[in-house]
């Protein structure tokens, strides 16, 4: 704007003058009037002042309100709209018997007085507040401290929090005393350093100076403005509102409210992206004494997980045979279903080596320096299945490096030379094996006497490292030279390697043989006209020496994901051998479970020292900077043109969004008496104007939040946009006397949600029988049914583990980490994994608990439409996809509480199935059975097989988890 | 307001309501081009993934989008700056008037590093390319250059985010979101959006790069697992035979269909068909993601029998799989983090981009051989892309192995396929290759671009969030006619 005429600025001034003139001012920004409800014909309908409001609209279309829901629909309704979870069958019960005509509306306060009330409602304000526990971007580094404003949150809806200083608190937590004197700065009070982190939970990377601030200062302006007073003002951080009466000016006065934040820099160890936190000491009740007896806990874990692993370890050994450095044998993949890997000591000793596999489908043999193994497999622990064979059509052979075909144990360099690979077509026997044991020995070990030959007998595959290119008329290449191709001696099958540059080369070996030295590339072929693979049963003789321990090399023969290898691994020493295995979900050495006890005790140290951080006494806060001559003072605030952080225009002061009060005076800033912090009471000015009775938006927004999630339906439909494109209020005169009650009635957030719940509005059944309705008001805006809905997606989990009977209650504290499916934490992995798996009981705590990771939305929940918040969200979607029901019906999660849900059920009932489907029904719908239900779930029962004897009733289970009754309530 | 447009009292995505409209005919009522009111309310979508009719006519179906993360060195792949070579080891010759990232790293010591490959001109079109893509240069008359692209930020985060959702901040649809939002899905059997991640791991920003933001679920990328049983879930539980698994859901479908009696609600119908279509996709999955009987001659093609190739030869070798069975969109991503899968090589561009190059030149080249092939190049838009551009100096000194830093200003990507005019190119950079020549092109223009070729308009294809009519191009991109015939 620097470059414009005076007489444009002028009448730039003029007509945003008018945008806000008085006189003209429309809906929203209009003052809350205080309504009074409208008469009505069926005044016998009306139980509160909502009801009026909501039938007079509905008389004057000729329309009449839906029945009321049945007691068993509402009690349902209730619980899960109040706190989330579903009633369990006795309080069902006691409220059908109950015929106090009051049973409804002390249902509702003993709900509302419910502590899980928090949890639920907390969560749709996270939401908003764009909550995460990590800050997203480059390697997502955790928040550590972010939990406890989820705490903070929860408490807050518990303890009916005026709505007016929970908005305070979040804004200008640390602005609440007057200072009056000199001396330092008053205290704050550790929850409100805590609300605080309100203003900084946004993605947040690699800071890049003013640009940065910019960014986030600009940030915090759209977001408070969009949460608290419903305007999309970040949309005039480029250009003045399309829509909205909002100039970029409005938008750039309003961020110079948050112009002398100052946010803490990062602990020592901590990502430079996240920020520091500010001291804040445990407020709430038992927190600090759980917290202390928790850091015993974790400190005396992080002692014994040693141990711990260490007797782990141990008991794993068997599994992977010898883990001192050595070779391994390998078949795995696909459908052989079956994978071996055994290591021995002593082959980076320089000396050659033999191998001798064996493939009868039930021994196989390992030697070194010639030496058999004790007893024929008996390095294969309790595998003895078959390891070679069944690959449908092996696609290639390779030689040198693993290729991607198998992958195992690939990864190591493998540098070293091979001697030769023998291939028969059957198990050899033992004269066989002694023949080529006297044949290696003497051609590589130096020993005079034993013969020249192999076994020749069934030998169909022969690749020699003394004769490179199969072809006796042909001489070797010299030592030092590219080898190209390496021909089998008896098929002519012929492995290559094109690129000149990464050929292996010859190398000399042992007494005069020639070997190939592999460095870090490797000869492949197709297997076309190798026939032995085909065989079910053969032997494969490897012959070979490493050089140095680092060195590793293979064969392999391959497919399809599919392969045989045998490799000699000399780097894959003790623990570093079983870490890889182990940590290779594709090799079936492991159960799952094992794996995860594994990385639960090697990584207890990361996660654990992680668990001790997030317990300090501390917050990820803010503050405003202390201001001269110790820190800056007040910065000159410019409108950014196109909201680019480089390039000022012209300077404004803090002040208020012109479109509310008609004008662009700057705000009144209440400093101290002697102006000694000119840096405090910005966004305190801005938290007293937002949070005031008199602000059109404030109360207007939160009300209509509030009956968007009970209805599922805003009187505005976009809860977060009073904006033009809002479409207004379906209800303008509901809305202002539900805001007028509001703010009369002290900004209790619980005393609306009685009201809601209480009117016959609420109340209505979710089908109406008068068909016009539906083509006179297809949407519903009118209200003249209740809204059927799908549970929000962490609602969905806490109902399945509810009904299991495996909820845990507990409430507040560190971040949960519930198992993943598929390990899928591995494959979005930054580093290790940041994910805490948690088998037990802690993993079972709510939905709300679970650690919010910005590059890792659990796919349960996803598939229910959460999403880890970016950006403040305002309303959950209900999608419909395959990937959902896959989730519910085939996922380890509800499977698993599948058979849980069923004991339960099995425990109450008994072995009688006509008992087991009520109590089943009960459980998860809240209602019996009706008789032809019965009939058919009996008949599932009966016709139902599973493997375990208690399969049917699981079958059962599985079932009704699945049933759109069981998610969707009406 | 279009046909994609999601009208005010109906801020877009599939809510109940939406469900409960009774104007709504099926996709029948759409005609091309969307002469359409806003009250026709066709963001209301019974099922999500339904074809929609595009807004131009194009011979692109299905797109593959490969990401190579890190940011490929341009003057050592596709751009051929001799001149480099001449001020080896010397600051740039001329530094221009400049601003911003680059104007910081000039006015640091900086040594301009060659390029220690050799180039070559290729094909009719005679465009040179170095000697790391020997196999993608055969198909140099089938692609179009896009040079000097502009991103926002010169981070990875960001970066990574800006070329795969047009937004540098997370939380914005990712491109194939977008598309599956504006076209719907061919097969219902399988996810309209797929992403084949390196098998190595994940990408910087993890899954906010396959995002479907503030659109519906629906159009989330599913990710197919490197490993196993490629889709989360399409295992039956353990111990459930499939004559069980229909018995259940038999009985399952009944209880649903007791349920929505007397109501009308298309939701819980939708929810009765979600089972069925996941019953099949249990059984079609798998077998789309079979490589297995492919034949040796196709392995070949793509690398899979040597093992540098392997990993990214089976990822493009899967991405025609997906394309053969309708599936719309494919995002194949190379490149790990940060560190040595990333292309990002501030030190030894030798040594990293050899490693990186031979990764995936002859996967890449096999995956367009091999659509054209099967006539399926013309109904397939590929795209080359990576995070940013490097710069044709190293900051400080040369050193011992001399890598490139980070530029924004000069990411070059490639299409083909479809309407893809091969041969041509649009944008060119200076003699350094530090940044455009001419007009720069931004990335939201190469966005543009590609939903253009795909059938939709950038402008039309909308969606109401938080006060704004959201695009894939936020303020609108400028279409790249010339790369388009």
């Amino acid at each position: 704007m620097r470059s414009l005429p005076l007489w444009v600025l002028v009448l730039i001034f003029i007509q945003s003058a008018g945008l806000c003139d008085e006189r003209k001012k429309e809906w929203p920004f209009t003052p809350v009037q205080s309504r009074q409800p409208p008469a009505v014909k069926n005044s016998a309908w009306v139980s509160n002042e909502i009801d009026r409001f909501i039938l007079a609209k509905l008389e004057s279309s000729g329309l009449t309100p839906a029945g009321e829901a049945s007691k068993r629909a509402l009690v349902r309704r209730l619980y899960f709209d109040l706190i989330g979870l579903p009633p369990d069958p006795a309080a069902v019960e006691a409220f059908v018997a109950d015929k106090d005509p009051k049973a409804y509306s002390k249902l509702v306060d003993s709900l509302l007085a419910d502590k899980r009330y928090g949890e639920r409602w907390a969560r749709l304000w996270l939401d908003l507040a764009r909550y995460a526990d990590t800050a997203g971007y480059e390697g997502d580094p955790d928040l550590p401290h972010a939990w406890r404003y989820r705490d903070y949150v929860i408490d807050a809806f518990n303890s009916d929090k005026p709505y007016n200083l929970f908005i305070r608190e979040q804004l200008a937590g640390d602005e609440f005393s007057d200072v009056m004197g000199a001396g330092d700065l008053p205290g704050v009070k550790a929850e409100h350093v805590v609300a605080l982190t309100f203003l900084r939970l946004a993605p947040f990377t690699e800071p890049r100076g003013d640009e940065t601030r910019h960014e986030l200062l600009s940030e915090m302006t759209s977001t408070v403005s969009s949460v608290f007073l419903g305007l999309t003002v970040g949309c005039a951080k480029c250009h003045d509102h399309k829509y909205d009466g909002i100039p970029t000016r409005d938008f750039y006065r309003m961020k110079a409210f948050f112009s002398t934040v100052q946010i803490p820099r990062p602990e020592p160890g901590d990502g430079f992206q996240i920020g520091g936190p500010l001291p804040a000491g445990f407020y709430r009740p038992g927190e600090r004494k759980w917290a202390e007896g928790l850091r015993g806990r974790l400190d005396s874990d992080l002692k014994n997980s040693k141990k711990l692993l260490a007797e782990f370890l141990e008991a794993m050994k068997p599994r992977i045979g010898d883990t001192g450095s050595g070779a391994a044998i390998q078949a795995g993949g696909g459908p052989l279903g079956n994978n071996y890997t055994f290591e021995n000591r002593g082959v980076s000793d320089g000396k050659s080596h033999l191998t001798v596999l064996n493939s009868d489908g039930r021994r196989w043999s390992f030697f070194t320096d010639g030496k058999e193994a004790g007893t024929l497999g008996s390095l294969s622990g309790s595998n003895s299945g078959y390891w070679f064979g069944d690959i449908p059509g092996p696609g290639f052979i390779s030689i040198g490096k693993h290729s991607q075909g198998s992958g195992k144990p690939g990864g190591n360099p493998y540098k070293g030379a091979y001697g030769e690979i023998l291939v028969y077509d059957h198990p050899l026997a033992d004269a066989e094996r002694l023949a080529v044991q006297q044949y290696y020995e003497r051609k590589y070990g130096g020993q005079a006497s034993g013969p020249v030959e192999p076994p020749r007998k069934g030998l169909r595959y022969w690749l020699d490292a003394s004769d490179l290119d199969a072809d006796p008329e042909s001489p070797n290449p010299a030592i030092g030279a590219p080898v190209a191709s390496w021909r089998d001696r008896i098929t002519g099958l012929e492995l290559v390697q094109g690129d000149a540059g990464l050929q292996p080369k010859l190398a000399a070996m042992g007494k005069g043989a020639v070997a190939v030295d592999f460095d870090d590339d490797f000869m492949a072929g197709t297997a076309k006209g190798a026939s032995f693979l085909k065989d079910q049963a053969g032997s494969i003789v490897s012959i070979y020496s490493s050089r140095l321990s680092s060195e590793g090399y293979g064969f392999e023969v391959g497919g399809g994901g599919c392969y045989i290898t045998t490799a000699v691994n000399p780097a894959a020493s003790g623990t570093r051998s079983i870490d890889r295995l182990i940590e290779d979900f594709s090799n079936d050495l492991f159960t799952d479970e094992e794996r995860y006890r594994y990385r639960y005790l090697r990584t207890r140290d990361k996660f654990v020292k992680q668990h001790l951080k997030r317990l300090k006494p501390v917050a990820m806060s803010l503050r405003h900077s202390y201001g001269p001559p110790y820190e800056p003072g007040v910065p000159a605030t410019r409108v950014m043109i196109r909201g680019e952080y480089d390039n000022p225009g012209e300077i404004v002061k803090p002040g208020f969004l012109s479109c509310i009060t008609g004008n662009e005076e700057p705000a009144k800033i209440r400093l101290d008496p002697f102006k000694r912090w000119p840096t405090r009471s910005r966004r305190m000015a801005l938290a007293n104007w937002i949070a005031n009775g008199k602000n059109p938006l404030t109360a207007r927004v939160m009300v209509n939040r509030l009956w968007h999630w009970h209805f599922g339906q805003g009187i505005v439909a976009t809860p977060s946009d009073f904006g033009k494109l809002s479409g207004g209020a379906v209800n303008p005169e509901l809305l202002d006397w539900l805001a007028d009650r509001f703010v009369k009635g002290r900004w209790s957030i619980k005393s609306i949600h009685k009201l809601i719940c209480n009117s016959r509005t609420y109340r209505q059944a979710t089908v109406n029988q008068d068909s016009r309705a539906a083509e006179l008001d297809p949407g519903n805006k009118l209200l003249w049914h209740f809204n059927r809905r799908r549970l929000e997606a962490e609602a969905v989990r806490d109902n399945v583990l509810s009904v299991s009977g495996r909820l845990n209650p507990d409430q507040f504290g560190l971040p949960i980490f519930p198992p993943l499916p598929g390990a899928i934490e591995e494959a979005v992995k930054w580093d290790k994994s940041k994910w805490d798996t948690q088998g037990g009981s802690e993993g079972r705590k709510r939905s709300i608990y679970i650690y919010q990771q910005r590059t890792l939305n659990m796919p349960f929940l996803q598939s229910f439409d959460s999403t880890v918040c970016d950006t403040s969200r305002d309303q959950r979607r209900s999608s419909v996809t395959p990937l959902q029901s896959l989730a519910m019906y085939n996922g380890d999660f509800v499977s698993r509480e599948a058979k849980f849900f069923a004991q339960r059920v099995q425990a109450a009932a008994g072995d009688d199935p006509a008992k087991q489907v009520e109590q089943a029904f009960l459980l998860a719908f809240a209602r019996p059975p009706s008789q032809e239900e019965k009939t058919r779930m009996v008949e599932l029962l009966g016709s139902s097989a599973d493997e375990s004897g208690k399969g049917s009733l699981v079958a059962l289970c599985r079932v009704l988890f699945n049933t759109s009754e069981f998610i969707y309530i009406d | 307001m279009t046909d994609h447009t999601a009208s005010p009292d109906h801020p877009g995505g599939v809510s109940r309501r939406d469900f409960l409209s009774s104007s709504f005919n099926g996709f029948g009522a759409l005609a091309l081009g969307g002469a359409l009111t806003a009250d026709l309310r066709a963001d209301v979508r019974v099922n999500p993934l339904e074809v929609r009719l595009p807004h131009l006519r194009r011979k692109a179906k299905h797109c593959i989008f490969m990401f190579f993360g890190g940011g490929v060195s341009q003057m050592d792949s596709f751009e051929y700056k001799p001149v480099l070579n001449k001020l080896h080891g010397k600051p740039l010759s001329r530094i221009p008037e400049i601003s911003g990232e680059l104007q910081g790293r000039l006015s640091f010591p900086h040594a301009t590093v060659g390029s220690p490959f050799k180039f070559q001109r290729y094909g009719e079109s005679g465009k040179h390319i170095s000697d790391r893509f020997p196999h993608i240069a055969r198909h140099v008359d089938d692609l179009a250059f896009i040079h000097g692209i502009k991103t926002d930020n010169q981070n990875h985060g960001p970066s990574t985010l800006h070329v795969t959702t047009g937004d540098q901040f997370p939380g914005s649809p990712s491109v194939g979101s977008w598309v599956s939002y504006g076209l719907g899905s061919p097969n219902q059997d399988m996810p309209s959006y797929v992403v084949i991640q390196d098998p190595r791991g994940a990408p910087t920003n993890g899954a906010a790069v396959w995002s479907n933001g503030y659109l519906p679920a629906a159009y989330q990328g599913t990710l197919l697992r490197p490993k196993g049983v490629p889709i989360l879930n399409l295992q039956r539980p353990a111990g459930v035979s499939a004559t069980q698994q229909r018995k259940e859901f038999d009985a399952l479908r009944w209880l649903n269909r007791k349920h929505l009696q007397g109501k009308h609600d298309t939701e819980l119908e939708a929810r009765i068909s979600a089972y069925e279509l996941a019953f099949r996709m249990q059984m079609e999955a798998p077998e789309i993601v079979d490589i297995s009987r492919e034949k040796e001659s196709t392995r070949e093609l793509y690398g899979l029998n040597q093992g540098h190739t392997a990993g990214f030869g089976r990822q493009c070798l899967l991405a025609r799989r997906l394309v053969e069975r309708g599936v719309r969109y494919s995002l194949l991503v190379h490149g790990v983090q940060i560190g040595g899968y990333s292309w990002d090589d501030h030190g030894d561009v030798k040594g990293g981009m050899i490693r990186h190059s031979r990764e995936v030149d002859k996967p890449v080249s096999g995956l367009l051989t091999d659509l054209k092939q099967r006539g399926l190049l013309e109904e397939t838009l590929v795209v080359w892309a990576s995070e940013m551009g490097r710069t044709p100096f190293r900051n400080g000194g040369l050193g011992s192995k001399p890598g490139r830093e980070h530029n924004s200003y000069a990411l070059c990507m490639w299409m083909a396929g479809g309407d893809v005019k091969g041969g041509s190119k649009a944008g060119e950079t200076d003699e350094f290759s530090l940044r455009s020549a001419g007009k720069p092109i931004h990335m939201r223009d190469v966005h543009a671009t590609i939903l253009n070729l795909m059938g939709l308009d950038d402008e039309r294809l909308t969606y109401l969030y938080a006060g704004r009519n959201r695009r894939l191009t936020d303020i609108g991109g400028k279409t790249l006619e010339e790369i388009i015939s």
